[in-house]
């Protein structure tokens, strides 16, 4: 269902067929797995069995004398370290860190830390060989949570890691607290006056939230495919959502030139955040420098689990203080997040997003970066917001039924509008905060009444908003004509969920032709200007406008050559809708004068880097209704309706799709989805029959509501969309559950036997 | 030269202004911005600038909008700046 009026595309806001589609569902597609190259070797990595334990020696005699073993490295092949800042497009890392994840140097840190890695002819010769090198460990007691981390005495990560602590950081000196310690940073928020805020409330509700770590659950997992050229050159096959992050991650670690290094885009099934960083691609590429052969590697289920980072597990403290009306008038909270192994949570959007949905003038957000020995945290749709989110909603939540007021209500009451202040102090550009709680307050399912389960069961209803920013950078884009008015359009942004079409819609409807004369492909990294990653949904907008400059650079360009034909001023021309006019009423389709570009100079191409800053935040509201059996504190999610703020939908499908992927995957994490630890630190349910990611069997239809307040920054109103409703869920789940039960459940996932257990405390 | 421009000063910053939570400031550019805000509370240089650049672990807002061009980007008079930090990353 799409809102009311919007402007009049031709091209925008259709549903076309994507031109990946038949392949993909034919399996003809091929993705990083499928490269097959001659004479190509296999690797494998050994990870560490422990969490936290010093490496005393590494043997790989005998495994380098296994018949078909063609190499075996360790960190000692690794580079040096330097002082550089990596940048992965959703996050950044300093180089050290980098390369003590692709393998541990002198102690492992996590369950599924690389320890060393073997080249074989064969894969299951490698993994024979991983069997026969000889680690000597010092098993250390493991840190597991973030208030272990934090405790007087705890076992520290990194010897000699300092929190960096603002205040610290901001005088002269070298930023170093006085000890070491597990909490690597501190970023504090603040805007009007806090203190006075809670001073004026009528009410101040206030509760501690914690979730567990769950996994972006990809289906494909992580590959890696390197082949060094005698000529020193190194390509790389990979499914990544960032070719130009691996790109220059790698040639960074190996000292080469990036113009040395060839990313080639696989196909990539899923993603999420967590395919922007490299994990087997430096491995492979040091093994192909040592063996002068292609090396092929890719992980598997359990790998990907114990081996790739997850989001945060999270400790949230959150304080809500309001006026009798229900005016909120301040807000605190401190976010403690675990960073894995080594820095770099997402706390810090966590902190400037939770509150952002509402107009709150005073504001206090303490976030602290915690390290544990789990694998190190990565992004994760939205890295950060749903956590903290589901914070300040069970407050609102609370607030309502403290005040006896409609829960949507309230918050529409408080809704962020143009002007409003973030955490971070900065005003919010125009928004559709409003128009979503609107259009959720409006929607059948709001308005319906909640119903009787004919199974007994404990039914109840919950709702909550979600914000996320948004992101801008780098995109590239570049066009070119050809004789029969067709255009193949090269993109750098991979193509995750469905931006070949969503690019090639925007850039028809520039250009005033049809989409189905676009033919789109994403290219290697030697064939297109740097771009930045498919994350951050970013790409739709960014490399949106990458499409529409390169479509209005063409269109100068044909306007040249149509002067030409004309004889007459090139300024004299104008072009619109697929249209060429000139001065004394000449007329000529773009189809007739890609005819004529043959003897007028040869075809042309249009091209464009750009790198907006001005994304448009997005906004959902969602609403579930659950069923929770009170005998196995099971919750089925009876109904659920997401409303969104989407700018305009540039292919709504795709849209919905996005919304309702993002949607599964916060109830995931609100209900059966989390990472289990052993006391020594070792991951118990490393298999998708034991991390339970919900299916479509789990999840009723979920009802999408697309509302669409154009972003004034891009020509078709275009905001990202993938990211912001993965958000609510665990409030709005955790919400509902409470209207059912009477039970708030302040730690995620509520797994039936938490909830049973609560349950039975009542 | 731009005037009447106003800094939000961070949390962690405000023991170089005494506490202030905003501070006015002028300048045409980000950096000639600093510039003042050095003059008249000494530390702020230091404490934005690293090596001829912005620190990697900033980024400055003029009118709510993040500007890649860091120290380079220009100030349009009566603009409100902020400097929005990121996560420093620990140090050892």
């Amino acid at each position: 269902m799409t809102t009311e009026t919007k402007p009049a595309f031709n091209v925008v806001g259709t549903r076309p067929i994507r031109p990946d589609g038949v392949d993909k569902v034919t399996g003809r597609a091929n993705y990083g797995a499928d490269i097959s190259l001659p004479g190509m070797l296999y690797g494998r990595i050994l990870r560490s069995p422990h969490a936290h334990a010093r490496i005393l020696s590494i043997d790989t005699s005998k495994a380098e004398a296994l018949d078909g073993v063609r190499c075996v490295i360790t960190h000692d092949d690794l580079p040096g370290a330097s002082d550089a800042i990596l940048d992965f497009g959703e996050s950044v890392s300093p180089y050290k860190w980098v390369l003590e994840q692709t393998f541990a140097s002198e102690k492992v840190l996590f369950q599924g830390h690389p320890v060393a890695g073997v080249c074989a002819t064969d894969p299951h010769i490698a993994e024979d060989a991983l069997s026969l090198i000889e680690v000597e460990y010092e098993v250390l007691p493991p840190v597991l949570t973030v208030h272990d981390a934090m405790a007087d005495g705890a076992p520290i990560l990194h010897d000699g890691m300092k929190m960096v602590e603002m205040v610290a950081r901001f005088v002269p000196g070298d930023g170093r607290s006085e000890r070491d310690s597990n909490v690597a940073s501190q970023l504090e928020l603040e805007h009007g006056d806090p203190a006075a805020g809670f001073e004026e409330a009528d009410i101040i509700l206030e509760g501690e939230f914690e979730t567990a770590a769950a996994h972006q659950g990809y289906i494909e997992p992580q590959t890696g495919t390197a082949y060094w050229n005698p000529d020193g050159t190194l390509t790389i096959w990979t499914s990544s959502q960032g070719p130009f992050a691996i790109r220059d991650t790698v040639a960074h670690m190996l000292g080469i030139p990036m113009a040395d290094v060839k990313v080639v885009p696989m196909e990539i099934g899923g993603g999420f955040g967590g395919k922007t960083k490299p994990y087997m691609e430096p491995a492979a590429a040091i093994m192909s420098k040592k063996t002068g052969r292609p090396v092929k590697m890719y992980m598997n289920r359990e790998e990907v689990l114990v081996g790739t980072g997850p989001t945060s597990a999270t400790y949230v403290r959150c304080k809500i203080g309001a006026k009798n009306d229900g005016t909120l008038v301040a807000g605190e909270a401190t976010l403690a997040y675990e960073a894995g192994a080594f820095p770099g949570s997402p706390v810090g959007a966590g902190a400037s997003c939770m509150f952002s949905s509402y107009d709150v003038p005073n504001l206090y957000v303490n976030a602290l970066d915690v390290l544990t020995n789990k694998p190190k945290a990565h992004a994760y749709r939205a890295p950060g917001s749903p956590q903290a989110t589901y914070a300040v909603e069970s407050l609102l939540d609370q607030l309502a039924e403290r005040l006896e007021r409609d829960p949507m209500e309230l918050r529409a009451q408080n809704a962020a509008t143009e002007g409003t202040r973030r955490a971070d102090g900065t005003r919010m550009p125009a928004i559709g905060a409003e128009e979503t709680m609107q259009a959720a307050m409006d929607s059948p399912h709001y308005r319906s009444e909640l119903g009787i389960d004919e199974d007994g069961r404990l039914i109840g209803r919950g709702v909550s908003m979600g914000f996320w920013h948004n992101a801008g950078g780098e995109s590239s884009a570049y066009a070119m004509t050809n004789a029969d008015g067709t255009v193949n359009l090269s993109l750098g942004s991979v193509d995750i969920g469905g931006q070949r079409a969503g690019l090639a819609m925007q850039f028809a409807e520039s250009m005033g032709i049809g989409y189905e004369q676009v033919r789109p492909q994403v290219v290697d990294t030697d064939q297109i200007g740097f771009t930045n990653v498919t994350g951050g949904s970013r790409v739709s907008y960014a490399s949106g406008l990458a499409v529409h400059e390169a479509a209005l650079d063409m269109q100068q360009q044909l306007a040249a050559r149509a002067a030409r034909i004309w004889e007459c001023d090139e300024d004299a021309v104008s072009y619109a809708d697929g249209v060429l006019k000139g001065p004394d009423g000449q007329s000529m389709t773009f189809l007739d004068l890609c005819g004529q570009l043959q003897r007028t100079g040869g075809q042309i191409q249009g091209a464009a880097d750009v790198s907006p800053n001005r994304p448009g935040p997005a906004f959902a509201c969602h609403i579930v209704d659950v069923a929770v059996d009170q005998d196995t504190g099971k919750v089925d999610v009876l109904r659920y309706s997401a409303v969104q703020d989407v700018g305009t939908a540039v292919h709504p499908s795709y849209v919905e799709g996005q919304v309702q992927g993002g949607v599964a995957q916060g109830a995931g994490m609100a209900l059966t989805e989390e990472y289990v630890y052993s006391p020594e630190g070792r991951m118990t349910n490393a298999s998708l029959l034991d991390y339970r990611m919900p299916t479509s069997l789990d999840l009723p239809e979920i009802e999408t509501i697309l509302v669409e307040v154009p972003n004034p920054s891009h020509p078709y109103g275009v905001r990202g969309v993938g990211e912001v409703p993965i958000v609510p869920p665990l409030a709005a789940i955790a919400n509902a559950i409470y209207d059912a039960t009477g039970i708030r459940m302040n730690s995620l996932p509520a797994s039936p036997t938490k909830l049973l257990d609560r349950l039975l405390e009542e | 030269m731009s005037g009447n421009l106003t800094v939000f000063v961070p949390i962690g910053m405000r023991p170089l202004t005494g506490g202030l939570r905003t501070v006015s400031a002028s300048g045409a550019t980000i950096s000639q911005v600093i510039d003042d805000l050095e003059s008249r509370y000494p530390g702020f240089h230091m404490s934005l600038v690293e090596e001829g650049r912005l620190k990697s672990s900033l980024t400055i807002a003029v009118n709510s909008v993040e500007q890649p061009l860091g120290l380079l980007a220009r100030v349009p008079k009566g603009a409100e700046i902020h400097i929005i930090q990121a996560m420093a990353g620990g140090k050892c």
